[in-house]
């Protein structure tokens, strides 16, 4: 291995890294002020009305909220990717957002389903527990999914590898 | 006559050869295009896997997970000694000047191995780099939250408050950004060693 490409990829992945940091700190700081407030507000009002169409009786609806969020690393990512033009990061940006806000319904919604013992899926059983569990995983993992399927595996490799 | 034949014969040989080429590239473009899918299916099945795996362990062995948050709370423990600070451990959880803190099974450094793992397994190498890289990465994450964990701590002698903002707020950052670099150590160290990035 040469020493020049040895140090190279070090040298990206902690360039990467310091981006990320950069870009996704002062996002969290916006979070903390009053970004987390508003976008639940949303959030609640869209899952209480499909959850009252479909009528469903669900309990502690905003604790389930607050738990699947998962956008700012995901903006951060999209933010500093190098060799996107601007209309297409945005693009890519509003479909990976619209993608996590779904997810971020319909994981809560289902995981209140299933800590207010709604019939067979509640949370009494080890699978229950187990399907609750993934969806909490999956949830930091699909930032890094979205990045990697909107983005393209040549973009990543030549950020990070 | 026997000339044009042959002249003929190696035309056809050409084109066939053209003819399986082209087919032969078609079959790598639709291996690589599939790739990414498979890589999604496998990963999400083992994340799902270690998922059920995790709650069945919750459910009928949980003493196993307070010994793994009071052996984590050791550990933290004595790293903050060797660091000059004076922490105490007592069961699950670790007090330092004044400010202490409880080890749950959230605190084990479990997700990051798991979401690991999962990426490992699932990534197209052979079984030997796959088994190098969780037997590498598994301490190599842990390492990483006993550190998370003195960081905190350390935050939270001097700011409660910012303590907790990081640990709640910067907690999903660090293991997204814990798990990438445990991903790209592995490749370049383990998979792809002395390959060139791109």
């Amino acid at each position: 291995m040469d020493k020049s490409s040895g140090s190279a990829w070090q040298k990206r992945l902690l360039i990467f890294i310091a981006k990320f940091l950069v870009v996704s700190l002062p996002l969290f700081a916006l979070w903390k002020v009053g970004g987390h407030f508003y976008i639940l507000s949303v959030l609640f009002v869209v899952a209480n009305f499909f959850v009252r169409i479909l009528g469903l009786r669900v309990s502690d609806l905003t604790v389930c909220l607050d738990i699947f969020t998962s956008l700012i690393p995901f903006i951060s990512l999209m933010v500093i990717t190098k060799g996107l033009k601007f209309k297409k990061r945005l693009s890519k940006i509003a479909i990976g957002l619209s993608i996590l806000f779904l997810w971020h319904l319909v994981a809560s919604v289902a995981l209140c389903l299933m800590m207010s013992g709604y019939g067979a899926i509640s949370l009494k059983t080890v699978l229950s527990d187990a399907f609750a569990f993934f969806f909490y995983i999956l949830n930091l993992t699909l930032p890094f999914l979205l990045w990697f399927f909107l983005v393209g595996k040549n973009r990543i490799k030549a950020a990070i590898l | 006559m026997k000339k044009k034949k042959s002249v003929k014969s190696s035309g056809k040989i050409k084109k066939t050869k053209s003819k399986i080429r082209k087919t032969q590239l078609k079959i790598e473009k639709a291996k690589s295009d599939k790739a990414p899918i498979k890589f999604l299916v496998t990963f999400l099945s083992g994340l799902f896997g270690v998922s059920i795996l995790y709650c069945f362990v919750k459910g009928y062995s949980p003493i196993l997970l307070d010994k793994a948050s009071s052996f984590t709370a050791s550990v933290a423990t004595l790293f903050l000694n060797l660091f000059g600070m004076a922490a105490k451990c007592h069961a699950q959880s670790v007090s330092l000047d004044g400010y202490s803190f409880r080890i749950i099974d959230q605190c084990l450094g479990a997700y990051e191995i798991f979401i690991f793992s999962a990426g490992v397994i699932a990534y197209p190498t052979d079984h030997r780099k796959k088994l190098w890289g969780i037997a590498l990465g598994i301490p190599f994450l842990y390492l990483i939250n006993i550190i998370r964990l003195m960081v905190l701590g350390v935050v939270g002698t001097w700011s409660p408050k910012t303590s907790e903002f990081m640990h709640l707020y910067l907690w999903q950052i660090i293991i997204f950004l814990t798990v990438i670099l445990a991903c790209v150590l592995w490749i370049k160290v383990v998979v792809q060693p002395g390959k060139k990035g791109y």
